[in-house]
């Protein structure tokens, strides 16, 4: 990471998000969530009365009359018979009664219960949703007095790239001291694991895609450090980043190389790898690996049946949401400069992409069925050149679709 | 320019508070049309020979069961009408105090430079 080359700014957490305003929002949102919980419990009081008045309903055509004290006034009684057990006004709503006997009373009564259930149930989703909202408040308060700092960084691809090698010193700050040092390795044993994957074919996948998720972190820190200054990006984020990365890579070379290919890629044997990707890609923590299997999942189980590529704009590095690629195993050769990647819709890690991609893939697309990883090794090089132009790493403006 | 602040700030709380009347007058309608939702939804389940009968002050009425249906449903219709109607003013509404902050907003800075010069 060229650090002393590249400007960034770091800008303490307190200023952006002040622990004061953040306490507010806090006690508001507590606040609206009291409200709700009033409602609720006059809600669950309803639900309450109806119970009890079903059952009372139930035991009144037991008998033919039933004595009772009846109210007189306000405050007198008299002894009295209550007939015509089976005959009931019920309150429709709007001043409306109906006749109805005790039996169909029930039922009215029933699907009364029912509304009342589905409110509460309603009223809880809401309270849940304002108590998500006030913990999170509570712990921007909590970083933002402890004094955290959010770090920005340009990403300058073309330095980065070259930098990568030479990236121990940068890459304090972000703690990935390590894996800049074995990038080097990483990228030679990349090579060779891709060579495996596509002679060994979906079996050696799994550990194809470990092996892979191990080299690809370390590979993809190296850039990483470069573009990401952000401090608070969670590994997770960073895990769904690169395979959002190697999907929409994939993608894009569906783009280039037509349609036919992703056809083929999408056969069930390759989502199955994808899952298995995806669910190894959690356990390792490895923040990039860029597997274009895994990737794929984050991007689309739902998908796969969807070819549409990319997300990658050929002008622009950045990786678009992976909603459209459909996985193409072509896409390994890129995983190292795939490290960044927006990653799934749902997650907002923005990262960019080296824009490698683009230029990297010239040659035709290798068909791997069922396995992701087939790394070209003779595209590698063209992974080491991209030209992306230095932007500020706006981790919102990455996505593409605007998202 | 003051008074031209002072002015436009009147303006803008009393959209605001048109706003939150119609807020209020919005969610009471939503609760009614409910209401008669439900109420005609049992209408329907109800057989035509049972009595229907309609509380008009201190008197139960009894009503025609067709008659019943369709007050209601025409109650329904007129109440979806009105909140339509509400949405749109709302929507009004909030375009106006939209403009209105800005122009206010565009006024403080003219007041704050004029200050800063002065």
């Amino acid at each position: 990471m060229a650090a002393a080359t590249r400007k960034g700014t770091a800008t303490p957490l307190g200023a952006v998000f002040s622990p004061e305003e953040t306490r507010r929002a806090v006690a508001r949102v507590t606040e609206a969530a009291a409200g709700r919980r009033a409602e609720l419990a006059r809600l669950q009081g309803f639900a309450a009365d109806n119970a009890a008045l079903v059952s009372l309903v139930q035991r009144l055509p037991d008998e033919l009359s039933h004595e009772i004290m009846v109210p007189f006034g306000g405050a007198a009684f008299f002894p009295g018979r209550l007939i015509h057990t089976n005959e009931l006004l019920v309150l429709l709503g709007e001043g409306y009664y109906a006749e109805r006997s005790a039996k169909q009373t029930t039922e009215i009564l029933r699907r009364r219960g029912m509304e009342l259930e589905a409110q509460v149930e309603a009223m809880k989703a809401t309270i849940a949703d304002f108590e998500a909202e006030a913990k999170f408040f509570e712990s921007t308060a909590a970083e933002a007095s402890e004094g955290l700092v959010e770090i920005r960084e340009e990403y300058d691809e073309g330095t980065e790239i070259n930098s990568s090698t030479l990236a121990d010193a940068s890459s304090s700050a972000t703690g990935m001291s390590d894996k800049n040092r074995v990038h080097a390795q990483i990228m030679a044993r990349l090579d060779e694991l891709e060579m495996e994957e596509k002679e060994a074919g979906s079996s050696s996948e799994e550990d194809g895609e470990e092996d892979e998720e191990d080299e690809e972190e370390d590979a993809g820190p190296s850039e990483d450090d470069e573009e990401e200054g952000d401090v608070l990006s969670d590994d997770n984020d960073h895990q769904n980043a690169s395979f959002g990365a190697s999907f929409s890579g994939s993608g894009r070379n569906d783009q280039s190389h037509g349609s036919a290919q992703p056809k083929s890629i999408l056969k069930k044997p390759v989502g199955k790898e994808i899952l298995k990707g995806a669910s190894l890609a959690p356990s390792a923590r490895t923040p990039h690996s860029v597997f274009p299997g895994q990737a794929s999942i984050i991007n689309s189980e739902i998908q796969l049946p969807t070819k549409k590529a990319v997300s990658f704009q050929d002008d622009n590095k950045h990786i678009i949401g992976s909603s459209k690629s459909s996985p193409l195993p072509q896409c390994p050769e890129y995983s190292s400069s795939l490290l960044k990647v927006s990653s799934d819709n749902t997650s907002h890690e923005r990262k960019i992409i080296s824009s490698g991609q683009k230029q990297a893939f010239t040659g035709s697309i290798i068909e791997h069925d069922a396995n992701m990883s087939t790394f070209q090794p003779s595209k590698s090089e063209d992974l080491q050149n991209p030209a992306i132009s230095p932007r500020p790493v706006s981790r919102f403006k990455m996505q593409k679709g605007g998202r | 320019m003051q008074r031209d602040l002072e002015s436009k700030a009147n303006a803008l709380s009393k959209i605001q508070k048109d706003v939150s009347k119609n807020h209020q007058v919005r969610k009471q309608y939503t609760i009614q049309v409910g209401e008669n939702e439900l109420v005609l939804k049992e209408l329907e389940l109800v057989n035509d020979e049972a009595n229907v009968y309609k509380l008009i002050g201190p008197v139960l009425v009894k009503q025609d069961l067709a008659e019943a249906k369709a007050n209601v449903k025409k109650r329904i219709e007129y109440i979806s009408a009105e909140l339509k109607r509400m949405d749109r003013a709302l929507k009004d509404l909030e375009d106006k105090q939209n403009s209105k902050k800005e122009s206010i907003f565009k006024l403080q800075q003219k007041m704050q430079a004029v200050q800063t010069k002065a």
